[in-house]
């Protein structure tokens, strides 16, 4: 394309008299952008091999050779938080600080807080990355992140809004364009979702306990790993592609009408899409209903969105074929369209129920990702390199391969885990004439899985390797760049300060009608509207109370209604060692592989034992009830294996299932526990209302006493003795534990006051 | 007393509703007002993106460029 500055003729609809304020002279900071970007790039490649490394161990498990740095349960959050806040983030940044500044025709507003915000979140990411395989960690996925990590989350997040909204008041183009609204629900509804999920009270400096526990932890956590989906990794990226996709089809999007309903809909519907959402709260049925109706109106709105995006290519589809360009965000609007059909079916009851806690939730989230996300924003990458870089880009042919490559890796990836998910979920509700389970050992639908896993692993390798080429083409395209830049002036004429409104529109009806006609038709020529466009502040106020109400609505009762989760009078909090051990389990990220949740279905029930009740919860902070089996769950593992058998179990799993995928964990036989490090864990889940009363000053003794017992059990069942004070002692205690209080006699009427007081606690639990 | 006392008290389980219906309409009336807008001016929005060039790939120097806006 060759630049040229001819001056576009633009269409005026109404005379703005009153804007053409004061002509001014500005120009762009382009060198924020050109961070983002080898940030993106960067970071892409990091994620991506963090991800290889995760799938490769599942057929290879000897892979973390021992190191618990190294096993599946460390490096999955590292990989997935590595590709959303890392590649995605830094790319939707860079697309952010580029169109923006073109959009409002204006600077962003500081410099300053660009670079705060580009080398604090840089920053964060680092800490993320040494924090996480270390084992710091909140145990909630995708809000793994400890809480120190989490206020510097906030705070950067905050400079960036300040930086974004400043430079839409200094705008000098009326109209905000649709990719800015996109922005401004990104950035608005991240802030809110960030900093209600992440809510925890410290127990040290990289130690804190969710403030909810189990079932209400678990929906703060859905809701916002529900939202976070739509407004950090579909949001933004269509504010990208409005952006974006018009100026590689050097033509305007198909409709514009079409895309800001479709950012309505996401504002109005998207919040109240999943019944997930509504299924368990007191709502009546009809109300589930609508949600459930949401759910598929939001079809429309994302099915019109991808459309609206591929039909911005009408009369370029002979450029395509040429453009690689323009053949990444085909594909990856392709990917919306698939993600977003797949999304809503994915919530309907009964499909859950085979598709949950399998591999298709791995194949539906890797089509958004690789498909979407990436794609999306590897073409705006090849479209920046050159005119950021103000060279060539160094290889067309390169960009070409890197997109098959990627194609290629998503299919080999996407489709096993496809079929893997669904072979997995057929077996374990499989059962055979008799009405026995016909895999009882839950090892068998594991091994079944293993040569998908192998292809899912080619298929990242192709996609990495296509993302190494990005990064060799962006380095050879950097090398040639402009010495020094050029930085264009422009000009524009300011907003006027005082705007004068047009006369309000008159009703157009002649005759005589009702004095309510006159008035509805004033009203449906929308000068209203456009009067609110103009102000872009309330504007976005508005915007923005309207998904919080939305979001508080929804949660409130949930929280907040005693009804919703009934208290199990035998359920007591855990010993200061199993609380211990608890912290072992989330610190070596066991629940990215074992879920806590048996759901009430015939198989679950067979298979697992009595299916879980919200009132076995009420401790839980944070809630570990997991997303996907990659082992079996463990909701009832208390008294199902000897302490001996868990002990060879993390010595080397193989020991007691020759077939097991689980990483070995020989430092937990060899690790002391902390045991003066207990008191400060049982105080702080007593400041969240755990009754621990009679523990507190003496957790470190009871926590001893405990262990002693389980070391001399080891050696009754006829293992080494010498076990007492190291960390598998306290990991075994929580796991005998684990689901045994709902079969305890319940206490008599008149109380022990040790019951009574865990029965008044989980009333009053938040 | 504690705070879910009270709001268990409150019976807030019509809130979500009475804001799911708003929502609804909202929505709605976005769809309509959208769809009554006059086609010039969409048109002129959506160019917008197509309205700022980018610098050429090889800038001798800076230039001025004026924007008409």
């Amino acid at each position: 394309m060759t630049a040229t500055y001819t001056e576009t003729p633009t269409h005026r609809t109404q005379p703005l008299a009153a804007e053409s304020g004061r002509l001014e002279s500005f120009a762009y900071d382009d060198a924020i952008s050109r961070m983002f970007l080898a940030a993106t790039i960067g970071w892409a490649v990091v994620a991506m091999l963090a991800g290889l490394f995760v799938a490769l161990e599942l057929v290879l498990p000897q892979l973390s050779m021992g190191f618990s740095v190294l096993a599946f349960g460390r490096l999955r959050p590292l990989h997935t938080n590595a590709a959303i806040f890392a590649f995605a983030g830094n790319a939707f940044f860079t697309a952010i600080y580029y169109s923006t500044q073109r959009l409002c025709k204006a600077r962003m507003f500081s410099d300053v807080l660009s670079r705060i915000h580009f080398w604090g979140w840089q920053a964060i990411i680092v800490a993320a990355a040494l924090t996480l395989p270390l084992g710091f960690t909140a145990g909630k996925e995708y809000a793994e992140l400890e809480w120190p990590i989490d206020i510097a989350i906030a705070l950067v997040w905050v400079v960036f809004a300040v930086n974004f909204f400043g430079t839409l008041v200094k705008r000098r183009e009326r109209h905000m364009y649709v990719a800015l609204w996109f922005y401004i629900a990104t950035i608005i509804t991240v802030a809110v979702l960030h900093i209600f999920n992440s809510l925890a009270v410290p127990a040290g400096w990289l130690k804190g306990y969710a403030l909810y526990a189990g079932v209400q932890d678990a929906f703060m956590q859905w809701w916002y790993g529900h939202n976070a989906v739509a407004f950090f990794l579909t949001t933004p990226f269509l504010g990208l592609m409005y952006y974006f996709l018009p100026k590689a089809a050097e033509r305007p999007v198909f409709s514009y009408r079409l895309s800001i309903v479709h950012f309505w809909s996401l504002v109005f519907i998207y919040i109240w899409a999943g019944p997930h959402h509504l299924h368990y709260t007191a709502l009546p049925e009809w109300a589930s209903t609508l949600g459930m109706l949401f759910s598929l109106m939001l079809w429309m709105p994302s099915w019109g969105g991808m459309i609206n995006g591929l039909l911005t290519l009408r009369g370029a589809w002979h450029k395509v074929a040429s453009d690689p360009i323009l053949k990444f965000y085909v594909v990856g609007v392709t990917f919306y369209g698939m993600a977003t059909f797949e999304g809503p079916m994915l919530s309907i009851k009964s499909v859950n129920a085979l598709s949950h806690y399998t591999d298709w939730t791995i194949g539906h989230v890797h089509g958004g990702a690789l498909g979407w996300n990436g794609f999306m924003a590897f073409g705006m990458v090849y479209w920046l390199l050159p005119r950021l870089f103000q060279t060539r880009l160094h290889s067309e042919k390169l960009a070409g391969t890197h997109f098959w490559l990627a194609t290629a890796g998503i299919l080999i990836y996407v489709i096993p885990m496809y079929i893997s998910g669904l072979t997995q979920g057929l077996m374990w509700r499989a059962f055979d004439d008799k009405g026995q389970l016909m895999y009882p050992e839950f090892i068998e639908t594991v091994a079944r899985l293993i040569p998908f896993y192998w292809m899912r692993a080619l298929g990242g390798a192709l996609y990495l390797s296509g993302v190494i080429l990005c990064g060799y083409n962006a380095i050879m395209t950097w090398r040639t760049r402009a010495r020094p830049y050029a930085v264009p002036v422009y000009e524009a004429p300011a907003l006027a300060r005082e705007f004068a409104e047009p006369a309000p529109p008159r009703s157009r009806i002649n005759g005589h009608v009702v004095n309510v006609a006159h008035k509805l038709d004033v009203w449906s020529q929308a000068a209203w509207h456009r009067r609110w466009e103009r102000r872009p502040v309330r504007f976005m106020v508005w915007a923005t109370i309207a998904v919080v109400v939305a979001s508080l609505f929804e949660i409130i009762p949930t929280f907040l209604i005693k009804s919703n989760v009934p208290t199990i009078a035998t359920v007591a909090p855990y010993t200061p060692l199993e609380l211990c051990g608890r912290d072992i389990y989330i610190a070596n990220g066991c629940y990215n592989c074992h879920s806590q949740m048996i759901r009430p279905m015939l198989h679950e029930t067979k298979r697992y034992g009595e299916y879980s009740k919200p009132g076995e919860f009420v401790f839980d902070h944070p809630f570990q009830w997991g997303s996907r089996r990659i082992g079996p769950d463990l909701a009832r593992e208390g008294g199902r294996q000897s302490s001996l058998w868990h002990l060879l179990h993390f010595e080397d799993p193989k020991q007691v299932t020759p077939k097991s995928i689980m990483p070995r964990y020989p430092e937990l036989l060899t690790t002391r526990i902390d045991f003066d490090g207990i008191e400060a864990k049982v105080r702080a889940m007593a400041t969240l209302g755990v009754p621990y009363d009679d523990v507190i000053g003496k957790a470190a003794a009871l926590a001893r006493q405990q262990a002693a017992e389980i070391g001399k059990q080891i050696v009754e069942q006829g293992g080494q003795p010498g076990y007492e004070d190291k960390e598998v002692v306290a990991l075994i205690a929580y796991l005998q534990r684990m689901g045994t209080d709902l079969f305890k006699t319940p206490p008599p009427a008149d109380a022990a006051p040790q019951a009574a007081g865990a029965v008044s606690a989980a009333r009053s639990a938040p | 007393m504690s705070l879910t006392d009270i709001v268990s008290g409150m019976n807030v389980t019509i809130y979500p509703q009475i804001a799911l219906v708003i929502s609804l309409v909202t929505f709605l009336g976005v769809v309509v007002y959208v769809m009554l807008r006059p086609k010039r001016e969409i048109d002129r929005q959506a160019r917008l993106p197509l309205e700022n060039d980018d610098p050429p790939r090889r800038a001798a120097a800076p230039r001025r460029v004026a924007h008409r806006s």
